[in-house]
């Protein structure tokens, strides 16, 4: 049976690596029979589900970039910025 | 019934979540994108920036910037992006390009602020809770909250802060953003063996970091 140490390790890295139907059988089953491995799946799950909440959200500050009225005047000053060449990244002017 | 209208006449606007309306979205994927972008069109460049600038904005914030340093870090990126156009071939995507600029500003003004952990001691702390046999000694704690509570998400953000710059991003690029393995790997120019040992070493650390404030 897969110890706790390699049930552990998949579950945080699964999403990112290949793994074998194999690998992947092995650790549902022990996950049905191990309780602690259960609980550690679920908080790297809700980490996750956690982080995806923390950052999804906008800031309430309304003086953060985000904030709409912030995030179209930002826009336009880059867009400024861009349609600006500036003489060192013009080759022609050298 | 509600028919919900096609807002083709509306200006262009922001939406709260994660969605922007982008006037020209095809534009992103065609292949004259990067001849268009070196010679500052003013359509493909408006395009680009409406497009990314929230997610950029949002991952600067996720890899662990202030909200004054993401919006610079979001200006120099698009600048960058616009300079080094003459090697961007499309390639690789667009997106792509773009965060591999933001995550290399990111880095550097983490390094500036002196936030760059380097010594990295999680292995050990991870092996330490199992015994000879792989069997947990020491088990995952309870938690005492759920996961989602506001005070929770301080925390998070608390424990993210002690992580190295590359690991935080390729945490928040796969969770917050959703990218593949496969573009992460691109953007952060790792391999996907080093991606897997990036999100174990960050998704361990950040759920011993919580454990322990469970415990105090």
């Amino acid at each position: 049976m897969l110890s706790c140490k390699d049930t552990a390790h998949t579950v945080s890295t699964e999403d990112v690596t290949p793994v074998s139907w194999r690998q992947r059988l092995a650790v549902r089953l022990h996950l049905m029979m191990c309780r602690h491995c259960r609980r550690y799946a679920e908080q790297i799950e809700a980490l996750g589900e956690a982080t995806r909440a923390t950052f999804r959200h906008p800031p309430e500050d309304p003086s953060s970039p985000e904030a709409p009225e912030n995030l179209a005047q930002l826009q336009s000053d880059i867009l400024e910025r861009l349609s600006q060449p500036s003489a060192q990244d013009d080759p022609e002017s050298s | 019934m509600f028919v919900q209208e096609t807002h083709s006449r509306e200006p262009p606007y922001v939406l709260q979540q994660v969605t922007t309306a982008v006037s020209n979205p095809a534009l992103l994927d065609s292949s004259d994108l990067a001849e268009r972008i070196r010679a500052r069109d003013s359509e493909a460049l408006r395009v680009v920036v409406e497009t990314y600038l929230p997610q950029i904005l949002r991952a600067a914030r996720g890899g662990g910037l202030k909200p004054h340093e993401a919006e610079d870090v979001a200006q120099n990126t698009f600048a960058t992006f616009v300079e080094s156009a003459e090697r961007f071939e499309g390639r690789s995507h667009v997106r792509t390009w773009i965060f591999g600029i933001l995550y290399r500003k990111i880095s550097e003004t983490r390094r500036k602020l002196g936030k760059d952990r380097q010594v990295d001691d999680i292995d050990e702390v991870f092996e330490s809770r199992f015994d000879e046999n792989g069997t947990w000694s020491q088990p995952p704690r309870t938690a005492d909250a759920a996961l989602e509570a506001k005070q929770t998400r301080q925390e998070i953000a608390d424990c993210l802060e002690a992580a190295p710059s590359k690991q935080r991003m390729a945490f928040v690029l796969r969770e917050v953003e959703g990218l593949s393995s496969e573009e992460i790997c691109k953007i952060l120019e790792v391999s996907s063996t080093n991606l897997g040992v990036m999100l174990f070493r960050l998704r361990n650390r950040v759920r011993e970091c919580l454990e322990a404030k469970w415990a105090a």
